[in-house]
């Protein structure tokens, strides 16, 4: 405000001394004082001598440095949350139908003879092997998008004739640069049902 | 109307700063849209390829596993109608405790591709991916 009313000041010493009452627009080079010396160049006159706003708050290359600011601090991290959620996301539904595949794969491995004769749930020695064999052939995909995923565990539950496959990967933030992951961990469960038929 | 038409005879270099900021709004415009929807086609091959696998590993017949893991991918691919799927079988599975192995090749339109092509070295092809599934053929 004191720099608004200083100009001002100026401005209606200047239009005195030149002795006129309505000054011509945008004209500085007429806007001579008495003693010679034009008016300062900065002020930006109106018809009634005052000090035009806007050329106090100069608009040009506001948009840029506006841009910037938009770019740093919200463009690119929500294209950075994008990405790392639809990665996420991508990397959770690999795994996941990995982990099913697989622990469906291992439930199948039961001894048949074993419940033939006793009714009761027993699982295979490679079970887990195959468990393995199954999941590492699902989750391919992923190592060539460098994600690297483990098996976490496989558990055999003969009691409920169930099988858990834990899976896991750690995914790189962009929104970090890369210098830190989150780890994507998934759990699939598979459960045998089967009954003794009765021979004739 | 009038805020246009100052634009237009601007001469203080707005339409210079536009044009430079443009491309890159119009770029990253284009990613928000590009992204998601490249993310949605690739779990959409990721089920058509279980599900043609799955239905491939319960086929008794050793000689249909093929056909029955190609009919399943296909019908299945019929309803994502956003992107192209190729569904291939790499492994049918001779026998009970085999794996049976589909392969699907998925491809999203890059609607960042124009934008892109003012950047030399960003992407600006279709963009493209694979899904692959396993299931142990059924059986003792």
């Amino acid at each position: 405000m004191g720099v608004t009313r200083q100009a001002q000041g100026v401005g209606r010493q200047m239009w005195q001394k030149c002795g006129k009452s309505k000054p011509r627009l945008g004209l500085r080079s007429r806007l001579k004082a008495p003693g010679g010396s034009p008016p300062p160049a900065r002020l930006n006159l109106n018809q009634e001598g005052r000090v035009r706003k806007h050329s106090l708050r100069r608009e040009q290359g506001i948009s840029m440095a506006f841009f910037a600011l938009v770019m740093a601090l919200l463009a690119v991290p929500l294209m950075s949350v994008a990405v790392d959620l639809s990665r996420y996301t991508w990397i959770r539904s690999v795994l996941q139908r990995g982990a099913d595949a697989a622990a469906e794969a291992a439930v199948q491995r039961i001894d048949i003879e074993h419940f033939q004769k006793t009714g009761a749930v027993r699982f295979e020695i490679d079970a887990q092997a195959e468990a393995v064999r199954v999941a590492s052939a699902h989750v391919s995909p992923l190592l060539a998008s460098m994600v690297y995923p483990s098996l976490d565990y496989v558990i055999l539950d003969e009691s409920n004739a169930t099988v858990h496959v834990g899976l896991s990967a750690n995914s790189r933030l962009l929104i970090t640069a890369g210098r830190v992951g989150t780890t994507v961990r998934v759990d699939g469960i598979a459960q045998l049902r089967m009954r003794q038929s009765v021979g004739p | 109307m009038r805020i246009f038409k100052r634009w237009l005879q601007d001469q203080r270099g707005d339409m210079a700063e536009t044009a430079l900021v443009m491309p890159v709004v119009t770029l990253m415009l284009m990613l928000m849209i590009t992204i998601p929807m490249t993310s949605w086609t690739a779990t959409s091959a990721n089920t058509i390829a279980q599900r043609a696998a799955r239905a491939a590993s319960v086929a008794q017949d050793p000689g249909l596993r093929v056909a029955v893991a190609v009919q399943t991918g296909e019908e299945l691919a019929q309803q994502f109608t956003y992107g192209k799927y190729t569904l291939e079988v790499l492994n049918a599975g001779a026998a009970p405790g085999d794996v049976v192995v589909v392969r699907v090749r998925w491809e999203a339109l890059n609607w960042a591709a124009a934008a892109a092509s003012l950047f030399p070295g960003l992407f600006n092809d279709a963009l493209r991916g694979e899904a692959v599934a396993a299931y142990r053929v059924e059986g003792w």
